[in-house]
């Protein structure tokens, strides 16, 4: 057996390739994972809760069956460990929902989205930490407190898949689990220099939850690399009866077409949108170097944006709506035990009528049409994941950013939302660090349903970055100014 | 010319399409063929209003002049067989009217993205269908065009909104003709007129950017004498088309090879009123006796329903809500010209407040719920497709249903609704006929996006029931009584 140090720094690829082969065991990797977890997450209090022995049962059924665990089929992960962010209710384990109302809460079922990893070798480990409901971009909550940046833990990790973000980054896991409403596997992607991917909706099944027909929150999958991204977007792909919107799988799977990637032709890079969204001039400075890289394989780089007029104002209505329908009943059972962004937020729903929401949905659709526009002559958009790199992570939301100020918790997120309110996939990429040394993440934006082609860029920009290998990191404490 | 007009009017569209592939017709055969039939039956059925015969003929043409042939060998490729297009979609250089009288005299200055795709791939419009104003009523009746009558007794409803275009089928005026679906009016109509129309899943057939582009309700859709020219129409009509957020990825297998391979999955459930609607004795005994026919041909056939509880609480809010989004615009720039069925369930989603929308969204995926639990131990689900056969035209709705009054004016069509909001596709098609003839359909529902499975069925049933061959008719007068 190897040494547990080098187990964890293994891509998932190769780790799900020994497996395979009986190299190793799924009882080996996840002894290897519980052995970094210990050395790591008290410092950055990423993985709150364990399910070690559920684990190790999952790994023992699964190594009873040899031809099985050899598996073999698409996205197959022959009893790699994962981990589950907290908003997914995994079956016999602690789900807190980052909430004091589920602090105990213990869920009978899985989400299909934990039985489809399930069924496809994936062992879950460990529930990753999130914001209270996943509303926020900086992930701490009343019941397990603040997961901090390994690069500089004095640092935001980003949100909401923060913990997720930060197990990927420190070797905990090889991959991670997460959702995005308005950047939540995009920010932390960014701001942990990881990998994370907002698929088009219905890709990755999830549910049920009480607003099915939604489409603008998504989970996907996050990872230390592009081959791994890939990889754990097959674990996850395809439809399953519970979520309406789910689509089957692709014919071709991704892991096979990031391995041989196709370059894009031609692509858009924007640093701030058109002028929509502020973006603090360092990350706009590296996201341009990064995408004038593109060049280095052939594509033809030129500024454009698609107009993202009113695009942010339409999110925010569309939003509170989702609020509305999703939490309010339990919100108006449990007022005080909300954080008051949520209250806010819903709040903001309830004093609409239903035409603003009308209005916002139109709006959705003439930006959607702009978005098709756009892609019909670059093949990708490309711009920052986040207008900021992390920031204080006693700061719960940033106030400020290049003179525009905000009011909400919300608007610093705008280079994420903007592009959720389009539904189409888009990918945070390590692109960079700051002169100071915090991560930067270059955002890739493809058309609808079209994650092959934004992988297999993703995985070429990787390589022509410099940025891939350098993960994991042991945590690095520093200062937040 | 080959072969009579009166003959080639009987062929089915695949035999029609094969003759054209192998030269055997040519389109301007089919144009012509088709026209004179118009000319001839549509005076008493008036189902196609407005004709382009001359457009129609110049397509046709270009066809024979090896032009606009890139698509040939597309699995829905029409080879110049001449369709009829609904009018609520534009055609270029047609009078487009969405049977609304301020748009009585417009001309479309060019075509919907599917009517782009049909003649891409080999369909040649030939007429547009009549349609109720914006397709709001449940009957076939606007100001510019007045009824469409239903040809197998013309006092009677064609049913709506795709009235034109099942007339226009049963009556032998075309082979394949478009319908749009939002509370069914792609099956109200197949079922009064004993033909064949399918509802596919959300994105399989692509619709145009509007105002509510994201808003899963709407669909388009095949209609057709038979199951494997409804097959064939979807082929021709459906495929990614990323103008579309609901857009899907094309499917490996076409569906004519679905319909080509009657068969049936293990478990049916029949519900001669899904638990909650009204239904006319003699519906429900036509409906169980086809369903019954099914039994011993590999199926059992169990009466069984999902729970569809909170459907009229569910859709009502959710259809107001995209009226709002789809014609607020038509309707403030022309107050008092547009039609009640338009305005007034525009105005109520004006009222609605978003907690009202709310939960209308959670009474919805609650049913979603319940519909895919029911998949689970069930493979389709068989149901009558309206609760009355076709009464009078001259009525928006029937007076009363299984001797209750009828509380408005799509409780007679609530067994359609229903299943629009579970996102699951439905096949409408003959079951049989009441004593005094009218005809009276049956829906099959299966899993979202199993089209391939309803078509199969269908094609069994079909040949079961023979009831494809009794289209086209003449088109017969009677009484409404």
């Amino acid at each position: 057996m190897a040494a547990s140090a080098e187990l964890i720094r293994l891509t998932a690829r190769e780790a799900v390739h020994r497996l395979s082969k009986g190299e190793v065991t799924p009882l080996e990797l996840i002894d290897a994972a519980v052995a970094r977890i210990e050395e790591v997450e008290p410092t950055v209090h990423a993985l709150p809760t364990l399910c070690v022995e559920r684990a190790r049962d999952h790994a023992r059924r699964l190594m009873q069956n040899r031809a099985v665990l050899q598996g073999g089929a698409r996205g197959w992960l022959a009893g790699l460990p994962i981990a589950i962010k907290d908003l997914n209710e995994v079956a016999g384990v602690r789900t807190t929902h980052g909430s004091p109302i589920f602090a105990d809460h213990v869920p009978q079922k899985s989400d299909v989205v934990v039985e489809r990893l399930e069924a496809n070798g994936g062992v879950v480990l460990a529930k990753s930490n999130t914001p209270e409901f996943g509303a926020g971009g900086n992930t701490f909550n009343e019941v397990f407190g603040e997961t901090l940046n390994p690069w500089n833990t004095a640092l935001t990790c980003g949100g909401s898949s923060g913990g997720a973000a930060v197990s990927l980054a420190t070797g905990e896991v090889w991959l991670a689990h997460g959702s995005d409403h308005g950047g939540s596997l995009r920010t932390p992607a960014s701001f942990c220099s990881v990998v994370g991917l907002r698929p088009s909706p219905g890709r990755v099944p999830h549910g049920p939850g009480a607003y099915a027909f939604y489409d603008m929150s998504v989970n996907g999958p996050m990872a230390r690399n592009v081959g791994d991204l890939a990889l754990f977007l097959d674990a996850m792909a395809g439809q399953v009866l519970a979520d309406p919107l789910s689509t089957p799988a692709p014919a071709s799977s991704y892991s096979e077409l990031v391995a041989s990637p196709k370059p894009p032709k031609r692509v858009g890079f924007t640093a701030d949108f058109g002028g929509a969204v502020a973006v603090e001039p360092e990350v706009r400075e590296i996201c341009a170097r990064a995408a004038k890289r593109f060049a280095d394989f052939g594509a033809e780089v030129e500024e454009a944006s698609p107009d993202f007029t009113g695009a942010m104002d339409a999110y925010h209505v569309i939003r509170a709506f989702s609020f509305v329908a999703s939490r309010w009943p339990l919100i108006e059972q449990h007022r005080d035990k909300f954080k008051p962004e949520i209250v806010w937020n819903a709040e903001r729903g309830l004093k609409m009528t239903a035409a603003e929401f009308g209005a916002a949905q139109r709006t959705r659709s003439a930006i959607y049409q702009r978005m098709v526009d756009f892609f019909a002559e670059y093949d990708l958009l490309l711009c920052p994941a986040a207008s900021v790199p992390p920031f204080d992570v006693k700061k719960r939301w940033v106030e400020e950013i290049d003179g525009r100020r905000f009011d909400n918790y919300v608007d610093w997120m705008s280079a994420a939302c903007v592009i959720s309110l389009t539904s189409c996939p888009a990918a945070s990429i390590p692109c960079g660090f700051t002169a100071d040394g915090r991560p930067v993440g270059l955002q890739i934006v493809a058309p609808m349903r079209d994650e092959a082609s934004l992988l297999q860029a993703a995985a070429l920009f990787e390589e022509a970055s410099g940025l891939a290998g350098q993960l994991p990191i042991d945590p690095r404490p520093g200062t937040a100014s | 010319m080959t072969a009579g007009a009166d003959e080639l009017i009987r062929l089915t569209a695949r035999e029609a399409v094969a003759r054209l592939k192998r030269r055997e017709l040519t389109p301007l055969d089919l144009v012509e063929a088709a026209a004179a039939r118009i000319e001839a039956v549509d005076g008493a059925v008036n189902a196609l209003p407005i004709r382009c015969f001359d457009r129609a003929r110049d397509y046709a043409k270009r066809l024979m002049e090896g032009k606009g042939r890139e698509r040939e060998d597309h699995p829905g490729w029409l080879a110049g067989l001449p369709i009829a297009v609904k009018d609520l979609i534009d055609v270029e250089g047609v009078r487009s009217t969405f049977g609304c009288p301020v748009f009585a005299d417009r001309i479309a200055p060019k075509s919907d993205p599917l009517v782009l795709r049909m003649e891409e791939r080999g369909g040649i419009v030939l007429a547009r269908s009549n349609t109720p104003e914006y397709g709001s009523l449940a009957t076939t009746w606007n100001p510019i065009f007045g009824h469409t009558s239903n040809p197998w007794n013309t006092s009677l409803t064609c049913g709506g909104s795709s009235g034109g275009a099942a007339a226009a089928l049963a009556a032998g005026e075309v082979w394949l003709a478009h319908g749009t679906d939002i509370a069914g009016s792609l099956r109200i109509p197949a079922s009064c007129c004993s033909i064949v129309g399918l509802r596919p899943s959300f994105g399989r057939v692509p619709r145009a950017i509007s105002g509510r582009a994201f808003n899963p309700l709407a669909v388009q859709g095949p209609m057709a004498r038979d199951v494997g020219d409804v097959a064939l129409f979807l082929d021709h009509l459906s495929g990614y088309f990323p103008d579309d957020p609901l857009t899907l990825e094309d499917r490996a297998e076409p569906f004519a090879r679905a319909a080509a391979e009657p068969s049936l999955p293990p478990r049916i459930a029949f519900s001669p009123d899904l638990g909650f609607a009204p239904v006319a004795p003699e519906v429900r005994e036509i409906c169980a006796a086809a369903a019954r026919r099914l039994e011993g041909h590999g199926a059992v056939v169990e009466q069984a329903s999902p729970d569809m509880a909170g459907a009229e609480e569910a859709f009502m809010p959710l259809y107001q809500m995209s009226l709002l989004l789809d014609r607020q615009e038509v309707v403030e720039q022309h107050p008092g010209r547009i039609a009640p069925a338009i305005v007034e369930p525009l105005e109520a989603a004006k009222r609605m407040t978003t907690v009202e929308l709310a939960a209308a969204e959670r009474a919805r995926a609650a049913i979603v719920v319940r519909f895919n639990e029911f998949f689970r131990t069930h493979d389709l689900l068989i149901a009558p497709t309206v609760s009355v056969p076709p009464f009078d035209k001259e009525l928006r709705a029937p007076a009363e249903i299984d001797g209750q009054p009828s509380r408005y004016d799509f409780h007679w069509i609530a067994l359609s609704y229903a299943v629009v909001l579970t996102g699951c596709p439905a096949l409408a098609m003959p079951a049989g006929f009441t004593a005094d003839g009218r005809p009276v359909g049956l829906q099959i529902i299966a899993r979202p996006r199993d089209e391939a499975a309803l078509l199969r069925a269908g094609a069994l049933l079909e040949q079961l029931t023979g009831l494809a061959e009794r289209v086209p008719i003449e088109p017969r007068t009677g009484a409404a009584a």
